[in-house]
């Protein structure tokens, strides 16, 4: 832990004020929403909670029914939204941290075996993957997501809707990892340590795995921080075209889908603060992914 | 130093006083050139030699106010033909001051052709017509041995000589008064460096330009300079008259440097070389300790007590490779384009004794680094068999468990220091997978690597290290250890010492050396290099674009070359 704090990484962290204030950012939202249940003032989740006079209450200001306060407002059922927004703020870092991880390990193991043994295989893999980047990826997972949520029967769509999406967008962001893992073994099969692995007659799979993995996962740290922002607002626009989060689970996407039918009714709020919690998560996450990737690539310094 | 510093009188055309290069690092400040004072005469050849981090490359960047930033001039005054150089560095250089660098490759535009280049050169610093410096360009082709008809051609059209060659003509072409060459034959194979030298030499005669040569290769000063500077650490430690330095050196950096480079005259075989010994790590800076060059057991009493049996160790018969260059397929019978096979290796044969260093010595493309690859079984031959101790290497019907044993008994020692080691395991774990690999010191892991650290001359400790914590040098022991953990009997060394510097060389060469006689190795070395070849080996095989074009016992080779080729190496090696 010294060593870290002592290392140039830090001291560059510490040199950029935008990269730091993002990290904070990040962190506070990350912490919000796994401690949601102990911060929010109520259970958004919880049928008997909700009291539907409190509905449309503007933010700030008590309710003409019950004189209640929200900080934030609440929705059309009377939910309170910060309480909302953090539980929401949960399923949508689920789905895009699980997602990344589904992404990750795809495309890590495909990029590696493309790489290291080559030939017909290589080429396989990658022609699969050009294809699908020839799609954008948003299609490809609601194409995913349609295909899977007909072959589930119906009374468990709802239940395994979060597991589904997170398979749709798993799969269709996994190719950047492939390429970049692909390139990196490519480079590190060539080196002497990994002949030096193949004299103590290692097979394929060790030296894949012990000597070659650990050398490629700088530049995946980078793109995962990058794919993160991708998958969260893939996740919001699955949500928000209403194919995704079920109204029963919200996602920042499922809020801001729902605040869309009152924007211009004067219920402003119910759609801004998802939204500008969306907005804040995937930049700060952006920003610190950029900042990631200029320190860990020493060849733009 | 005072002894060694000069004045300067009235003729000599650059004068460097007191000059000190700091780079203020976050938590320390560098200094990488420290208060070094020397001139450069007219129409003279001064070297600058040292090490690496000697500072010598950062000297002649300073002389040109190339310094990167943070790096800065903190002390000291240029003076180029009278006038101090201050800010006007930008208007001398290129013009008063030609450069030549290390890459050719580099230093070229690969997009324009290389008659365009120099043609703009000159019409940057004289003022000529299109058609005047036209003429000039072909002049400056003809001057450095150029075809001048080859003007239109680009920079990856030319090899590497002949790159270096344009480099040279760019430099010319302002008709400079001084020319800075950085290590400017240091990429280049020894046949090709005589010529680049010669050029150089000839240049400066011809135009009484001065010419400042920057290297880390005594022999290169040695046949080329007039005088010299020895830089160590950032410091000056002796200037002057090249033959005096050489022949009786003053400061004992001087005489540790000479006396731990290799020659090939002088019987260095049987030999341990001079090593300089740095206190690496917490040592104070600039500390060393000199071991004088001793006589070694002979191996040849080691030789004849291993050897029982009188059958050679290694055969190689016929071993030929080919690699396939061709287009894929589809596009060959598309474009009507034939397979391109390039053919590394032809029939070679050699057999190495028991106990014995057999060295390959090649330049560039020749196929040594092929041959040590089908050697170790990391490549197999087109055609043509390695047999290792009665049992062909790269036979199929061989189990998996013979295949295990045989590979136990042979390892090899890379060329570079920094690929050959896992960055991202410790030196323990690097150390102690061949024992998992090969199941030897099963439960003893932890004593074997100890073990073989302190055989390689590293302490327990580093075991707890990762690679990047040490030097070259260091690196290249590690690399020896891990070779030496399943007790092999033979090991092929490929360029190990390319990487190094001359005094770390001789350690690295006294330590595989000081392996052999203990443990009874037998070597194949790999290497570009005749004098290393002089101090290591007994037999050699002389490599020419995949051929063997002779072989025979090291004494004999050196004083009777049959073939014209290896008398060509042996007299372009640069000596003492």
């Amino acid at each position: 832990m010294k060593r870290f704090f002592a290392s140039d990484f830090f001291y560059d962290f510490c040199r950029s004020p935008v990269t730091v204030v993002s990290f904070m950012v990040m962190m506070l939202l990350l912490l919000s929403a796994i401690f949601a249940s102990f911060i929010a003032p109520t259970n958004p989740f919880d049928p008997a909670s909700l009291n539907l006079m409190n509905g449309f209450t503007p933010p700030m200001t008590p309710n003409e029914f019950t004189g209640n306060t929200f900080w934030l407002g609440t929705d059309d059922q009377g939910r309170d939204l910060f309480s909302a927004i953090l539980y929401g703020l949960r399923v949508s870092l689920f789905v895009g941290f699980s997602a990344v991880l589904l992404a990750m390990l795809i495309g890590i193991s495909l990029g590696l075996i493309a790489g290291y043994i080559g030939g017909w295989i290589d080429a396989a893999i990658m022609r699969i993957a050009d294809i699908q980047v020839t799609f954008p990826s948003i299609l490809i997972a609601m194409l995913i997501f349609g295909v899977t949520r007909g072959l589930l029967p119906p009374d468990q769509r709802d239940e395994l809707a979060i597991f589904v999406l997170i398979i749709s967008i798993g799969l269709s962001e996994w190719v950047q990892f492939a390429r970049t893992v692909r390139g990196a073994t490519l480079v590190e099969k060539e080196k002497e340590y990994v002949a030096a692995a193949k004299l103590m007659g290692l097979g394929r799979a060790q030296i894949m795995r012990r000597h070659i993995l650990p050398n490629v996962l700088g530049p995946v740290l980078v793109i995962a921080t990058i794919t993160l922002a991708i998958a969260i607002i893939a996740e919001a626009t699955l949500s928000f075209l209403g194919v995704g989060a079920p109204p029963t689970q919200p996602s920042l996407g499922t809020l801001i889908n729902i605040g869309q039918d009152y924007l211009f009714s004067g219920e402003w709020w119910i759609l801004l603060f998802p939204a500008l919690t969306l907005l804040t998560l995937a930049l700060s996450v952006n920003l610190f992914g950029d900042w990631l990737r200029d320190t860990l690539n020493p060849r733009l310094k | 130093m005072s002894a060694n510093q000069e004045t300067g009188s009235s003729s000599s055309l650059l004068e460097v006083r007191n000059l000190s290069v700091e780079f203020p690092m976050r938590r320390e400040l560098l200094r990488v050139v420290d208060d070094v004072s020397f001139t450069v005469q007219r129409g003279e050849i001064l070297g600058i030699v040292g090490e690496s981090g000697a500072g010598k490359s950062m000297t002649g960047s300073a002389i040109i106010g190339l310094i990167d930033p943070p790096g800065r001039i903190a002390t000291g005054e240029i003076i180029f033909d009278g006038e101090s150089v201050g800010q006007h560095a930008e208007q001398l250089r290129g013009k008063r001051i030609g450069m030549v660098f290390q890459d050719p490759l580099t230093s070229l535009n690969p997009l324009r052709k290389v008659g365009d280049q120099i043609i703009e050169t000159i019409r940057t610093h004289l003022a000529v017509s299109a058609s005047d410096a036209h003429k000039r360009m072909q002049a400056a082709m003809e001057e450095v041995g150029l075809d001048p008809t080859r003007a239109k051609a680009y920079p990856h059209e030319f090899s590497g000589g002949m790159r270096q060659r344009a480099v040279i003509a760019l430099a010319l072409c302002a008709e400079p008064a001084l020319i800075i060459a950085d290590e400017p034959t240091t990429a280049l194979d020894v046949s090709i460096q005589a010529q680049v030298l010669d050029l150089l030499k000839r240049v400066c005669k011809d135009r009484g330009a001065s010419v400042m040569l920057i290297t880390h290769d005594m022999g290169v000063i040695s046949e080329t300079t007039d005088r010299v500077a020895v830089l160590y650490q950032g410091k000056l430690v002796e200037v002057g008259q090249t033959r005096d330095i050489i022949e009786r050196p003053q400061h004992p950096y001087t005489e540790a440097l000479i006396a731990c480079t290799p020659t090939i005259e002088g019987g260095s075989f049987g030999r341990d070389l001079a090593q300089i010994d740095r206190s690496e790590g917490h040592g104070a800076k600039g500390e060393f300790y000199v071991r004088e060059a001793q006589d070694s057991q002979s191996t040849e009493t080691v030789t004849n007590t291993a050897t029982a049996n009188t059958t050679p160790f290694l055969v190689a018969e016929g071993l030929s490779r080919e690699f396939d260059l061709s287009d894929p397929w589809l596009v060959r019978m598309l474009s009507f384009r034939r397979k391109k096979i390039l053919h590394a290796v032809s029939d070679v044969s050699f057999q190495i004794e028991r106990g014995t260093t057999y060295a390959l010595v090649g330049e560039s493309g020749s196929g040594k680094s092929t041959i040590a690859r089908m050697a170790v079984g990391l490549l197999a031959p087109s055609s043509g068999t390695v047999t290792i101790d009665g049992v062909n290497l790269n036979d199929n019907e061989l189990g998996t468990e013979a295949r295990q044993a045989l590979r136990r008994r042979i390892q090899m020692v890379f060329q570079s220091p920094y690929a050959s080691l896992n960055p991202r395991w410790r030196v323990g774990n690097i150390l102690s997978e061949p024992l998992r690999a090969f199941g030897l010191a099963k439960g003893f892991e932890t004593d074997r690597v100890v073990e073989l650290l302190e055989q390689v001359g590293l302490a327990a400790t580093d075991a707890k290290r990762f690679p990047h914590e040490f030097s070259g040098g260091q690196r290249q022991r590690i690399s020896i250890a891990r070779a030496l953990a399943s007790e092999p009997e033979f090991i092929i060394c490929d360029e190990p010492t390319s990487a190094l510097d001359v005094s770390v060389q001789a350690q690295v060469l006294n330590l595989l050396k000081q392996l052999q006689r203990d443990l009874g190795l037998t070597y194949l070395f790999i290497t570009h290099d005749l004098a290393v070849v002089a101090t290591m080996a007994s037999h050699i095989g002389v490599l020419q674009s995949g051929n063997l074009v002779e072989e025979g016992k090291c004494e004999d080779l050196f004083a009777n070359a049959k073939s014209d080729y290896t008398r060509m190496l042996i007299d372009s090696a640069p000596r003492l």
